[in-house]
């Protein structure tokens, strides 16, 4: 088929010239397409997650109305708001397809450390965050990769990377108790030992592949 | 014990793609062979399985480590698949049992869609054309004799992904930062179904020279400096833009330095003109192409933009920086430095296929992906005797193609168009 206006040849079958829109010469009966109809790949429309947002946003600010008309001389609104935001910061991690059980181990770990850490500082810094709670969620990090590593120890080197750097954040509560940050030694050297014993099990038990592993995830 | 798994790190450019790959910025390009016959879809799994080992480039999966991703051999049976979708859509490594490739057929047209973070045009070209020659193989079996039935062809590179960026990165070469001024931009609706609108001219090869000729430029020169008429033309008085239109030119750099990697090894550099109330005579942009063609695409230029990358890759701060600090710095980066051009012309020049196999082929096409700031792309490739100049674009309308495809035929070239089908 001819396009007169353009002066160009259509190919394909088309009802009218695909780059001006006017008429064209001749028919297309004989003419095979290039592309076939496009079946359009629709994103999913999650509507539960659209609610949660909705209401969400809604809360924080209904709570930070009524905060700053009926008391306004206490900020109980900061809370909410840090509420939300971890929920919106670690829960849709979890459910994210494709990751690494490590990993989503790792991410909870750091967010939830964060969010104790930062009620902790709103509530006038009485150092429980950083006594307490950080070690218990250190902890439940380590024996969380732990236990995924036990049930899936045929792909243990798929999680050695998180499982490393779980056991090196095991260390960093002695150090918040050396430098005088945290005040309980005990509660400093659980995550410590369970860090210790994942380095052993890892130089015990570490065979070629798990070193290799280390050298492709640790290059630089 | 399990053999182990080969790897190896991603290219100094390939770094970036990952970061900025959505489905918004799909980073995908799509190759084409034509084929003379209707394709077996059964052979054609046959034969990407075959083919798909000796290309290091493609086995493979991308992993992140903590300082740097890198691909690791991936032993996830592979599939092709039927065209149904539109071209160059975001590739999902969950979709694609992690490859970051896809096969397609549709009639007579077998396609590779690729990320770019695997390789480049010249890549992809190497692996599309072994698929196919296997293809043709099984096929056709009975056309081959005995000792050329079953030998693979057109695998020799495939093996080879060393990183031509860190090898051919001289540190002695001047160091140079390559700041470009923000460029016009191309705005306009875009398409109802927000898929990528595809239009193929295909004209000559011998007319398009002798046009050339008569101008006594090349055919890039002449493609570029017809793109920045036509952006001129069909979208600049609207928008009353005082920036200059910057096509960006894509360069394959084993031409030019003595790499045959088939991962990514490619540059480029941007033409620019301004253009002021009045239109311009074309041959006066023709004019500023070809100096800028002269000034720009040369080996010191090349080594520079090299030894600028190179250098700051193999820095120790930029490599104990973990991934996720340095994927948000190189975010950060990209979104504040990426208005340097309107649209790429990238062109793959002249396609050689192996003597035996030639009667299969009748051509190829050569499809990139719109990105936010580069809503239109345009692509060409020859093969045999015909250019195959290709506009895609996320725009509704096709007044680029159109205005291309009226400047050539004016000049009295014979030009033919193909379109997918239902779109203006």
């Amino acid at each position: 088929m001819r396009c007169k206006a353009c002066n160009v040849e259509i190919i394909t079958p088309a009802a009218v010239c695909p780059l001006c829109g006017g008429p064209l010469d001749g028919t297309g009966e004989k003419l095979t397409p290039a592309y076939p109809e496009f079946v359009e790949k629709r994103k999913h429309y999650y509507i539960l997650r659209r609610i949660l947002l909705f209401f969400s946003i809604a809360a924080a600010l209904v709570s930070l109305t009524a905060n700053l008309l009926f008391t306004p001389h206490i900020w109980w609104f900061v809370f909410v708001f840090t509420g939300l935001l971890y929920v919106w910061a670690a829960i849709p991690h979890i459910f994210r397809k494709g990751g690494n059980l490590g990993g989503k181990v790792l991410v909870q770990v750091a967010c939830a450390s964060l969010l104790l850490v930062l009620l902790d500082w709103e509530t006038g810094w009485r150092g429980w965050s950083v006594s307490f709670a950080l070690p218990i969620v250190f902890s439940a990090g380590i024996l969380g990769v732990m236990v995924v590593i036990v049930a899936n120890r045929t792909n243990w080197a798929r999680y050695v990377m998180y499982q490393a750097l779980l056991a090196l954040l095991g260390f960093v509560p002695p150090v918040l108790y050396l430098i005088g940050a945290a005040n309980q030694l005990w509660a400093a050297f659980i995550p410590a030992l369970l860090a210790g014993i994942n380095l052993a099990m890892l130089a015990a038990f570490g065979d070629r592949n798990i070193k290799n592993e280390f050298r492709r995830r640790f290059h630089f | 014990m399990a053999r182990q798994k080969a790897w190896h790190k991603l290219d100094n450019t390939a770094n970036l793609f990952p970061v900025i790959a959505g489905r918004r910025t799909a980073n995908v390009f799509r190759m084409t062979a034509v084929m003379h016959k209707e394709v077996v879809p059964e052979y054609l799994q046959q034969a990407l399985e075959e083919t798909l080992p000796a290309f290091a480039a493609f086995s493979v999966r991308l992993r992140h480590g903590l300082f740097w991703s890198y691909l690791e051999q991936n032993d996830a049976p592979v599939h092709i698949a039927q065209e149904i979708q539109a071209p160059c859509r975001y590739i999902d490594p969950l979709e694609t049992g992690r490859y970051l490739f896809r096969v397609l057929y549709f009639g007579k047209r077998i396609s590779l869609e690729t990320f770019h973070v695997l390789t480049d045009g010249t890549g992809a070209m190497r692996f599309l054309k072994a698929i196919c020659y296997r293809y043709c193989q099984l096929c056709d079996a009975q056309a081959f004799e005995a000792q050329t039935r079953d030998i693979p062809y057109g695998i020799e590179q495939g093996k080879n992904v060393s990183d031509g960026y860190l090898k051919n990165y001289t540190p002695k070469a001047q160091k140079q930062s390559f700041k470009e001024p923000r460029a016009f931009r191309v705005r306009g609706e875009p398409r109802l179904s927000f898929d990528l609108g595809v239009s193929t001219l295909l004209f000559p090869v011998q007319e398009i020279k002798t046009l050339c000729h008569q101008y006594d430029a090349s055919v890039s020169e002449y493609l570029t400096a017809a793109l920045l008429m036509a952006v001129y033309e069909e979208y600049m008085p609207v928008s009353g833009s005082k920036r200059p239109v910057s096509v960006f030119v894509p360069v394959d750099l084993r031409r030019i330095f003595e790499t045959d990697t088939s991962s990514n090894f490619f540059s480029g550099f941007s033409v620019r003109y301004r253009f002021s109330g009045t239109k311009p005579e074309f041959t006066d942009v023709l004019k500023q192409v070809q100096e800028q063609f002269r000034e720009k695409c040369t080996k010191e230029m090349f080594e520079k933009k090299l030894a600028y990358t190179a250098k700051s890759a193999l820095s120790v701060w930029t490599r104990v920086i973990p991934l996720v600090v340095k994927n948000g710095v190189l975010r950060v980066i990209y979104e504040a430095s990426n208005h340097a051009s309107t649209l790429t012309l990238s062109n793959l020049g002249p396609i050689q296929v192996e003597p035996l196999f030639e009667p299969y082929f009748e051509g190829f096409r050569f499809l990139l992906s719109s990105t936010r700031q580069e809503p239109l792309k345009c692509s060409a490739v020859a093969y045999q005797d015909t250019v195959a100049l290709t506009v895609c674009s996320e725009l509704l309308g096709n007044d680029l193609a159109r205005n291309l495809a009226r400047r050539l035929s004016g000049q009295g070239i014979a030009v033919q168009v193909e379109c997918a089908e239902g779109e203006v």
